[in-house]
């Protein structure tokens, strides 16, 4: 099952290869050969979480492929990487929907990046071994490049992508000391195997360093945010998409897989000292994003303010915090994307301006766009309803347990992310329809669907988180629990 | 049944909003008004199981978040509190959906426009019937968002926009409080199921119990508008009149009075927490009487009356007085929705005139407009047995019978803030009706009573406004009235209506009565007999001043703008363009770019081709080698020694800068 998902994807790019893209009809067809692929992608992923058993807190699906001699190419699935696969093969059709219409050279390599994109990122989560993980999580790297610079928009998207590769590889290379550093310690870079060995507390601090700077690089924490907004500014819509989809979503995986299960002591060693970075992440960053002037960047920005109260949770000790953190950065991957379709598609693809002050009383031609707009946004400030909600008062209650101090700030999100999200929409949406700007039309088929797609998710999942919690339970229970 | 109260009005808003188009304007009205109607008889037929028999209920529909011992449900709680909550939602809702079918009939938005009122009050009836924190909270988020719609509503005007945006962002600050307070029961309780955290308050520590009351009394500051948190409320005047009606005078501000009623019986096992309660709100009533003394706008006095008024059933709330806070709520309601719907008659009929400056005369063209909207003053200024007496003139024998500090300190100001109300109210008055006509020609002779849709609406909160606190006032707070069950808690060592009905001395009781004559009379005596006083007292510096301070609402604006926004900004500012663009861009990628560079230039500039140069070279890597090997030997020290650190650095700088040649 798991290995169908891995490779489905491949098959699609190779099948992709023989079109020549010559022709309109064949540029179409190559776009519904990746859209079917992606989809059916979809189908399996769900028939996966339909067979995926609950009450079990082991690894399913487990698939083993012994042929490599120098790692463990095991794969399988638990309830904390189920939703992430999950998360994964519903962002992808979405990212490629969502630039249809307006990438039109190269479409062939464009929609074959992003299948092999699909399949790195559904093996980062299913990968159970630590230099594999190091592998694939790196790997999305040059492809991301590549699309950053052929495919974006921006005269600094050169820069913006070698800032990106370079701020991303920097910090992975003390992950990849870490991970060598474990396997001559261990002798394996097995993900159950190091889980059953005892790692001392001094050595665990250095890995437990290692492994942070890579992963706050990429959540990202301060002072490395610098690359998040450039990347999406300068991306094109659906590399957006993914970054604020799926690829952030990395670093909350890492944080659970290697930091908490594997170097428990040295996480609660330095809990504090990330609550510290995390609380000084948010603030710092939503100051930040209320000034912000172009829509994209601001969106990224608020992406920042929402991972660090991700990493609060995540770093809270507590199963409601751990819970509340997965719940959030699911629903960021739902809302961010939206709200990245709402402004870098809907608008870039009409005004082709992403300066806040240009755009001014869109409802006027736009209703149904603001309606959805405004969903997003609320969505984004956290509004009950919406998974954003459940997500992060399950965060601050739990570090409320472990310390009052930094859920009282960690709150101070709630402020700030109503400032700059209602700021976004309020001066976009409203006010007299701006004289220069043309009348638009209002959202086409295509874009409609997209967002609906990502709209019932969020609220449904709002309503229901139960359906995600159950199987979440017994995983995180084990993560917190299983003291060796 | 209980389910449809909640559904009926939903189902309108989703009817005449998403279907609009198909619909039409009239298929709208129909729809919600049907809904809004319909969902109010059957909550009148709730009030007489609930409450009048008291038979609560409570309906469980599903769990919603489980985590470890975390369990909160999707669950709603029809006590006598809420039953009694939904009278003034549910009646104020339905008559101004019906006040509104005319009053906005010019308006292209129609559908729009009925289907956020009707989400309004479909959030407003979460709010007050959910059985947790978090069901509550839906509602209270619900309300604020649409009232930041409903605000917006004429999207094109920026005043409009701005006063949306205050109230959403201002709300949310309550809500970051109530959010925290959440989290603190949780952490206390263990759950935020109210049966749960109610009946473990008394054996829980004091300090706790402070600071989650605080916490909660921040939520509702901000929703209840209290000091500091007031701001937004008169800016809210800017959406349509019907709204301002239903939303910032009868239901959406109660809300913070409603989750401070039903957090009762945590409430009383903090006296600071309480203390605080009344000092707030008696601070509130008499900062925004004075305030409303000197607004010119029609909808602002009336603003800063219901701020008055707010603060007036929060310090019943600090006084333990939860039941006659409560009945001030559904009174208070009536009065003001038939105040703001009278002066929404006044303004349609006026040309869209505010400024109670350019009115006056109106008695002649408006009779029943201003039998309403006297009706709903002199209830407001309690006039004995009218509906406003019963409750607000209580809660000022109340305050005294307390025979404390915070109970004196309320008695004081409610008495003074009493006075004034009667001077703001009858000042209106006078402006709009009886003083000469100061407005042109032209609105005189379009001015006209309006049709039916508005008269019933009027006349219906008029009747309320008169009987309604005859009847009901002994079922709300009648001496030894059981109606409230087990939804209210009152400590026994708080309990004091006997004391407040049957021993204060007479001049006490009597007191603020007195001053709302004396207010009334002076402000009709000024504003018809001595109009140039009150200009001459403009004229002098002191008085000036004062008119400025109070027009200027205490310039708490000022701070807010100048100081906390402000300063928010251009931190941010600093942030964006100093620290992350500047500084670690410097020290980060920009800065590792220009190291490298600079190295490769320096050592490739080494290179020179002259071999005197090159024989120095060697000589001088030879020497540092001999010098590593016997570095041990010659200093006793580490590699590690600041000597050899401060040699390290000199080199990298030397190295990394770029040289001036």
């Amino acid at each position: 099952m798991l290995q169908l998902l891995l490779i489905l994807p491949l098959i699609g790019s190779c099948l992709l290869l023989l079109i020549p893209e010559n022709s309109l009809e064949n540029k179409a067809k190559i776009k519904n050969i990746a859209l079917s692929v992606s989809l059916i992608n979809l189908i399996l992923s769900i028939l996966l979480w339909i067979q995926f058993d609950s009450n079990t807190s082991d690894f399913q699906f487990v698939y083993e492929f012994s042929k490599l001699s120098f790692c463990h190419f095991n794969i399988g699935v638990d309830g904390i990487s189920l939703y992430y696969v999950l998360l994964t093969t519903f962002i992808t059709p979405i990212a490629l929907i969502s630039n249809f219409d307006n990438i039109n050279k190269n479409v062939k390599f464009f929609v074959i990046s992003f299948l092999l994109l699909e399949t790195i990122q559904i093996a980062v989560f299913v990968v159970l071994d630590l230099f594999l993980f190091y592998i694939f999580f790196e790997s999305v790297l040059p492809i991301l490049f590549i699309i950053i610079v052929v495919y974006g928009s921006g005269e600094n998207r050169i820069r913006s992508a070698l800032l990106f590769f370079l701020y991303t590889l920097a910090g992975s290379l003390f992950m990849l000391l870490a991970v060598l550093q474990i396997y001559t310690y261990i002798g394996s870079t097995d993900f159950i195997l190091i889980s059953l060995s005892e790692i001392s507390l001094d050595s665990q601090k250095v890995l437990w360093l290692g492994f942070f700077l890579a992963l706050a690089v990429k959540t990202p924490l301060w002072p490395f945010t610098g690359w998040l907004y450039r990347a999406h500014s300068d991306a094109p819509l659906a590399a957006s998409i993914l970054l604020a989809g799926t690829i952030l979503k990395f670093s909350t995986y890492g944080l659970l897989r290697v930091l908490i299960s594997f170097l428990p002591d040295a996480t609660n060693y330095f809990s504090p000292f990330v609550q510290t970075i995390a609380i000084v992440t948010l603030i710092y960053a939503s100051l930040a994003t209320i000034v912000q002037q172009d829509t994209k960047s601001l969106i990224a920005y608020s992406s920042v303010c929402h991972m660090a109260v991700v990493v609060l949770g995540l770093f809270s000790n507590t199963i409601q915090g751990i819970e509340g953190a997965i719940l959030l950065s699911l629903a960021h991957g739902f809302v961010s994307p939206a709200l990245f379709i709402c402004v870098g598609g809907v608008i870039y693809d009409r005004l082709h301006t992403r300066t806040i002050p240009y755009i001014r009383g869109l409802v006027t031609t736009m209703p149904i766009f603001t309606i959805l707009f405004f969903v997003f946004t609320l969505a984004n400030t956290g509004i009950p309803l919406s998974l954003n909600f459940i997500g992060e008062q399950m965060s601050l209650i739990g570090i409320w347990e472990r310390n009052p101090v930094a859920s009282v700030l960690g709150a101070t999100g709630i402020v700030f992310s109503a400032c700059y999200s209602i700021y976004l929409y309020n001066r976009i949406s409203y006010g007299v329809y701006s004289p220069h700007l043309k009348p638009l039309q209002d959202v086409t088929r295509r874009e409609f669907n997209v967002l609906i797609a990502l709209l019932i998710p969020t609220v449904i999942l709002g309503i229901f988180p139960n359906v995600i919690l159950d199987s979440l339970h017994l995983s995180v229970s084990t993560l917190l629990f299983n003291l060796p | 049944m209980y389910i449809s109260i909640l559904i009926l009005p939903l189902l309108g808003s989703l009817f005449s909003g998403l279907m609009g188009r198909k619909i039409g304007v009239t298929g709208a009205h129909l729809i919600t008004c049907t809904c809004l109607i319909l969902s109010s008889l059957l909550a009148s037929v709730a009030y007489y199981e609930v409450g009048i028999c008291g038979s609560p209920v409570s309906i469980h529909l599903t769990n919603w978040i489980d985590s470890e011992f975390m369990t909160i449900s999707w669950e709603f709680l029809f006590d006598q509190l809420t039953v009694s909550m939904f009278i003034p939602v549910l009646y104020i809702s339905s008559l101004i959906h019906i006040f509104s079918t005319d009053y906005m009939s010019e308006d292209p938005h129609n559908q729009r426009f009925f289907s956020y009122l009707s989400l309004f009050t479909f959030f407003m009836l979460i709010l007050v019937s959910g059985a947790n924190y978090f069901v509550m909270f839906v509602g209270w988020e619900g309300i604020g968002v649409v009232s930041y719609l409903l605000i917006n509503f004429w999207f094109t005007r920026l005043q409009a926009n701005k006063a949306a945006i205050l109230a959403l962002t201002m709300n949310r600050v309550g809500d970051m409080g109530l959010s925290i307070g959440f989290f603190a029961i949780f952490a206390l309780f263990g759950s935020i199921d109210y049966a749960t955290v109610f009946s473990l308050g008394s054996f829980m520590n004091e300090t706790a119990i402070t600071i989650i009351g605080l916490l909660l009394l921040t939520g509702a500051m901000a929703k209840s508008a209290q000091i500091p948190l007031h701001s937004w409320l008169p800016g809210s005047m800017e959406g349509p009149t019907p709204v301002s009606a239903l939303i910032h005078a009868a239901t959406l501000v109660t809300a913070g009075l409603y989750l401070l009623v039903r957090s009762s019986p945590i409430l009383e096992y903090s006296s600071t927490a309480l203390l605080v309660i009344t000092l707030v709100g008696a601070s509130t009533a008499f900062f925004a009487a004075t305030c409303g003394l000197v607004q010119n706008d029609l909808k602002r006095i009336i603003a800063f009356s219901t701020i008055s008024q707010l603060g007036y059933m929060v310090m019943a709330v600090g006084l333990s007085q939860y039941n006659v806070a409560l009945m001030h709520v559904v009174n208070h309601a009536f009065f003001k929705a038939l105040l703001f719907l009278g002066a929404g008659a006044v303004i349609h009929s006026f040309a869209d005139q505010q400024d109670v400056r350019k009115m006056g005369g109106l008695v002649n063209f408006l009779p029943f407009t201003y039998t309403a909207m006297l009706v709903g003053s002199l209830s407001l200024l309690a006039t004995p047995f009218l509906t406003g007496f019963y409750s607000k003139d209580l809660i000022i024998e109340l305050a005294y019978g307390q025979y404390s500090f915070s109970g004196t300190y309320a008695y004081i100001l409610g008495s003074i803030t009493a006075g004034l109300t009667a001077f703001y109210s009858f000042r209106l008055i006078s402006l709009v009706f009886l003083t000469v006509p100061n407005g042109p020609k032209t609105s005189y002779l379009n001015s006209h009573e309006a049709n039916l849709a508005v008269i019933i609406p009027l006349f219906i909160l008029a009747l309320f406004s008169i009987l309604f606190g005859y009847f009901a006032s002994d079922i709300f707070v009648g001496v030894g009235s059981d109606f409230f069950g087990n939804s209210l808690f009152i400590h026994p060592n708080n309990v004091n209506l006997i004391e407040a009905e049957f021993s204060l001395p007479l001049l006490i009781k009597l007191l603020p009565a007195i001053l709302s004559l004396l207010g009334a009379l002076t402000a009709v005596y000024l504003y018809h007999y001595q109009p140039n006083f009150i200009i001459n007292l403009t004229e002098t510096s002191l008085g000036r001043e004062i008119y400025t301070f109070l027009n200027g609402k205490y310039l708490f604006d000022v701070v807010y703008n100048n100081y906390i926004i402000g300063g928010g900004l251009k931190l941010g500012y600093i942030i964006s363009k100093v620290l992350d663009r500047g500084v670690i861009e410097l020290i980060g990628p920009y800065g590792l770019a220009n190291v490298l560079t600079n190295t490769g230039i320096n050592i490739s500039k080494l290179d020179t081709g002259i071999v005197t140069t090159y024989a120095l070279y060697i000589v001088l890597a030879l020497l540092s080698i001999i010098f590593v090997l016997f570095n041990s030997l010659l200093i006793e020290n580490s590699i590690f020694d600041t000597r050899h650190l401060i040699v390290f650095l000199f080199t990298l700088i030397t190295i990394t800068f770029p040289s001036k040649h």
